[in-house]
């Protein structure tokens, strides 16, 4: 690419419209790029793939930029003598075949070798390193074979039957699982794990004399279940699983032949051979030039629009208000609706120019279920009763009836909990020490499974302390329950491990609340206050209750003393009719102390 | 004569009443009531006087000095206690205790009410999923990665013949679809906060956390309106100098999809070593893919929308400079942590 960009416009502006260039390095005077590419832009992955994009930007700033041609030779195409490959267009999409004669395998001139160098690619020798710089260059996975180790002279594209053996490059050795792409060569022997990695048996050697450049298009699920299968993550099997353009593939023998040509002109160079079976058919895409603006929000001329189009290589017709839009075909697998479209002029346009409008227009119902408010009073009102709220893992490993998780991370985590009351007492013991009180409370979730289909999300409420204190626990509970207007409710305490837990389920607690407290006008009359000394024989809330029962002008009823069993309660009479004497409630005097 | 007695009572009293120092009114004890007090300087000019006249000034002066005497101790007696070093204000006072809510309850309550304000829905939907809702009508193809049993969270049951298997949700965009059916004709302004599971423990992950999810359905919406909601968002809960931008990026269920980052505050935009150019990753957000509308029962030749997903603790943590720097102590629950908030 030419431009009067620098490197640093370069970063800063393709990180805006494109490719996200993440780090700037200078080296001996040159820059290296670190540059992030998102999954669905396989046709960015290269040096060549980047200028496009900056070509198509750097002109929205304001500098100059275009692309140098990649493609300078001619080829012919044809057969190869002493070579018959037999594909198979189910597995494989595209093959590109070149022999070469002539040549020496020796190390890289300082050029290509310092290239390979500086983006961390270890140099091998002459024909290797071509084929790595190409793949880097262009974008297309490159190999190379030694001509003479494919000693039938034939090439199977077949799937691997499971326990067939191979050794890689590397050395390593693998066991197939069936199903893989690899390159039989009508013996039974496999050379080639193709658009993954080389085999040790046909690679390239120092004594190699002649050589076949090979370029394939193995199909991407293929591609991806034999690399993941044996993890075997190669730059090739990277490009391959996103689909990369065969097309590229072409442009990567033509480099390839440059290259050799221009490090070794004594080369002899054999027919390109093409087996391409099944060239896809590139759908335009129509869309009505309105839409642009109407999705993006911006006032763009058609013009302007068709032009960012056409610098992306797209082919644009126009028909009174509707485009007709055709990708170039190393963006057919991700350009494939209107939306796509709008996406290219919007980043190439530039996000940043986009205005910035707060919407507008009518507002949506609220949903019936409002828990969200009751949430927020039940944990400010513990709060300040003194507890101290903790968030506690969903999943836990001591809920045998939760649901099961099939791939835990942990051995800690292999249940959904169906209760919190476990976790707490976890909680508590972990913080031993940690404070003189440990007084907690959370609102989370349990799961409880369903026959059919998802659990139950049931929320609900714990509150765990390790105090010694019963009534004072109770009591903080109490008045918490009537902080929110919660009637009617008994709070059922557990005593576990030396800890007091409640745990309640917030829906049970809501339906038991009132959201409006009532009045109750204040009485005319005097109330009567009256001390009691009853022995207590069944227990408090009984007795409580019966005492209660005695009269409608017992207004009030408080315990005020207690040694053992012998209570001092403190009685209030009152009447909204009268003002009560001692004589009215004689009756009921006499009843309470005979009482048993 | 009177008259002078009268204002020498009157003069000795207002000073006696203007002080509570023991030591000044010691000190007017002695000007006042002193052998050469004023008093007793007073009393030598009563050898001029008549016997008559000697009886009356007499009796006055001793009422006089019996007055003065009088307030002298009185004054002394009122104030005893306010010497210095009975009462210091710098004495810490007796505090009720009380105790202490969540971080992520007050990220989740400061998020929610930035949006509400501008009416947005708060709701809550299923953590327990199925495949449909978390990936499926959500545009993921097939074998995509994070369907595969690395990334996400799957349950041990019988899958749905519809709905596929049973996991817990790795985000809140779960909520998206569910929304569209739950309103069915728009408009949606909904934010949806919930716990997220993804299969990844470190500095910066925990298995369990929170997300919260935007998404807005209309007639008209565009990324010029999402842009607006994330520079309200991020004036609101950040601060009013600090903007946001759009940058291009790849999500399954938007398109176009944008990464959200938000101006460094700590360099101003200028770039520091904690930033990326004067920019901080915020989250990804885009414009509602048309299938994933169509998944909704929604028309997209109608309707457009926006959505963003960010996570609660991480959104969190960047604001405050609370200088939480390991997302685990979130969950961890230590006393000493939950009590400093």
């Amino acid at each position: 690419m030419e431009t009067n960009a620098t490197p640093k416009d370069i970063q800063r502006c393709l990180s805006l419209c494109g490719p996200s260039v993440e780090r700037l390095h200078k080296k001996d005077g040159d820059f290296i790029y670190d540059i992030e590419v998102t999954t669905n832009r396989v046709d960015c992955m290269s040096v060549y793939g980047i200028a496009r994009e900056a070509v198509a930007i750097l002109p929205q700033f304001g500098f100059q930029a275009s692309l140098k041609p990649l493609i300078t030779t001619k080829l012919t195409t044809g057969a190869i003598s002493g070579l018959t490959i037999k594909n198979d267009p189910k597995l494989c999409k595209r093959i590109l075949a070149l022999k070469i004669n002539n040549i020496n395998i020796e190390p890289s001139p300082k050029w290509l070798f310092d290239r390979l160098e500086s983006v961390g690619i270890r140099p091998i020798n002459n024909l290797v390193d071509i084929t790595n710089y190409v793949m880097w260059e262009v974008g297309h996975p490159t190999h190379v074979f030694d001509f003479d180790r494919i000693s039938t002279g034939k090439m199977i594209i077949r799937e691997a039957v499971k326990n067939e053996k191979i050794m890689t490059l590397d050395d390593k050795t693998y066991v197939l699982k069936g199903g893989e792409v690899v390159i039989d060569d009508d013996h039974g022997k496999i050379i080639d794990l193709p658009s993954i990695m080389g085999t040790a048996n046909s690679v390239v050697i120092p004594q190699t004399i002649s050589a076949l450049f090979f370029v394939d298009s193995v199909e991407s699920p293929k591609v991806r279940f034999a690399s993941m299968s044996h993890s075997i993550r190669t730059q090739a099997a990277a490009l391959l699983e996103k689909n990369v353009d065969p097309e590229l593939g072409l442009t990567a023998i033509f480099r390839m032949a440059k290259i050799l040509k221009d490090i070794l002109p004594q080369s002899k160079i054999s027919p390109l051979l093409d087996i391409y079976p099944h060239k896809p058919e590139i759908n335009p895409i129509t869309i009505n030039i309105a839409k642009f603006n109407d999705f993006i929000g911006v006032n763009l001329d058609p013009v302007k629009i068709i032009n960012i189009l056409k610098s992306l290589n797209f082919q644009v017709k126009i028909t009174k208000s509707v485009l007709t839009v055709t990708p170039p075909s190393y963006r057919a697998h991700d350009i494939r609706i209107p939306e796509d479209l709008i996406e290219e002029v919007a980043r190439v346009y530039g996000y940043h120019n986009i205005p910035s409008v707060l919407i507008t227009g009518s507002l949506p119902d609220k949903p019936h279920d409002q828990t969200f408010s009751w949430e927020e009073k039940i944990k400010t009102s513990l709060k300040y009763l003194g507890f101290t709220e903790s968030y506690t893992y969903s999943m836990v490993n001591d809920s045998p009836d939760g649901l099961k998780i099939s791939n835990p991370l942990s051995s800690e985590w292999t249940q959904l909990r169906t209760g919190l009351t476990p976790s707490h007492l976890k909680l508590i013991s972990e913080n031993i020490g940690k404070d003189k009180q440990l007084s907690f409370f959370e609102i989370a979730d349990v799961y409880l499974p369903q026959k059919h289909g998802l659990p139950i999300e049931e929320s609900r409420l714990i509150v765990s302390s390790n105090s010694s204190d019963y009534y004072k626990f109770k009591g903080h509970l109490e008045t918490f329950l009537s902080d929110l207007r919660i009637q009617n409710l008994i709070p059922g305490i557990k005593f576990i491990e030396q800890s007091f837990i409640w745990e309640i389920s917030v829906n049970q607690l809501i339906t038991h609340a009132k959201t409006v407290k009532t009045y109750t006008p204040i009485s005319k009359f005097m109330p009567l206050i009256e001390d009691f000394n009853i022995t207590l024989s069944t227990n408090y809330a009984d007795l409580e209750e019966k005492i209660k029962s005695f009269s409608p002008l017992i207004s009030t009823i408080e315990l005020t003393d207690k040694f053992n069993s012998k209570l001092t309660i403190r009685l209030t009479f009152l009447s909204s009719d009268k003002q009560l004497t001692k004589e009215d409630i004689a009756s009921i005097r006499t009843r309470i102390e005979n009482f048993h | 004569m009177k008259q002078r007695l009268n204002n020498l009572k009157n003069e000795a009293l207002a000073l006696i009443t203007n002080t509570s120092s023991p030591e000044e009114l010691e000190s007017l004890k002695i000007q006042f009531l002193g052998k050469n007090g004023k008093l007793n300087e007073f009393s030598k000019d009563f050898k001029n006087l008549s016997a008559a006249e000697k009886s009356e000034i007499g009796q006055l002066f001793n009422e006089v000095k019996n007055t003065i005497s009088n307030a002298i101790t009185s004054q002394l007696n009122d104030h005893s206690v306010t010497t210095n070093d009975t009462f210091d204000m710098t004495l810490p006072g007796i505090k009720p205790q009380i105790g202490h809510l969540h971080p992520v309850t007050y990220a989740i309550a400061e998020i929610s009410e930035v949006f509400e304000k501008i009416g947005f829905v708060r709701v809550r939907y299923p953590q327990v999923d199925w495949d449909w809702y978390a990936f499926g009508a959500l545009n993921f193809p097939d074998n995509h990665p994070a369907r595969d049993d690395w990334e996400t969270f799957f349950i041990d049951t019988k899958p749905d013949n519809h709905l596929g298997r049973m996991l817990l949700t790795p985000h809140t965009s779960n909520g998206q679809v569910r929304e569209m059916e739950r309103v069915k004709v728009p408009p949606i302004r909904m934010i949806n906060i919930a716990k997220c599971y993804r299969r990844q423990v470190d500095v910066s992950h925990t298995p369990m956390f929170h997300q919260f999810e935007g998404l807005v359905i209309d007639k008209g919406i565009s990324v010029a309106n999402l842009k607006g909601t994330t520079d309200y968002f991020v004036k609101n809960f950040f601060g009013p100098s600090r903007n946001s931008r759009l940058r291009p990026y790849h999500f399954q269920f938007t398109e176009p999809s944008f990464e959200v980052d938000i101006s460094c505050d700590i360099c101003q935009g200028r770039g520091c070593r904690l930033c990326k150019e004067g920019w901080l990753e915020l989250g990804g957000a885009g414009m509602v893919h048309p299938n994933v509308l169509r998944a909704g029962q929604i028309d997209p030749e109608v309707y457009s929308g926006f959505a963003f997903g960010w996570g609660v603790e991480r959104t969190y943590m960047m604001k405050e400079g609370t200088k939480i720097d390991d997302i685990r102590l979130l969950y961890q629950n230590d006393v000493r942590f939950l009590n400093q908030f």
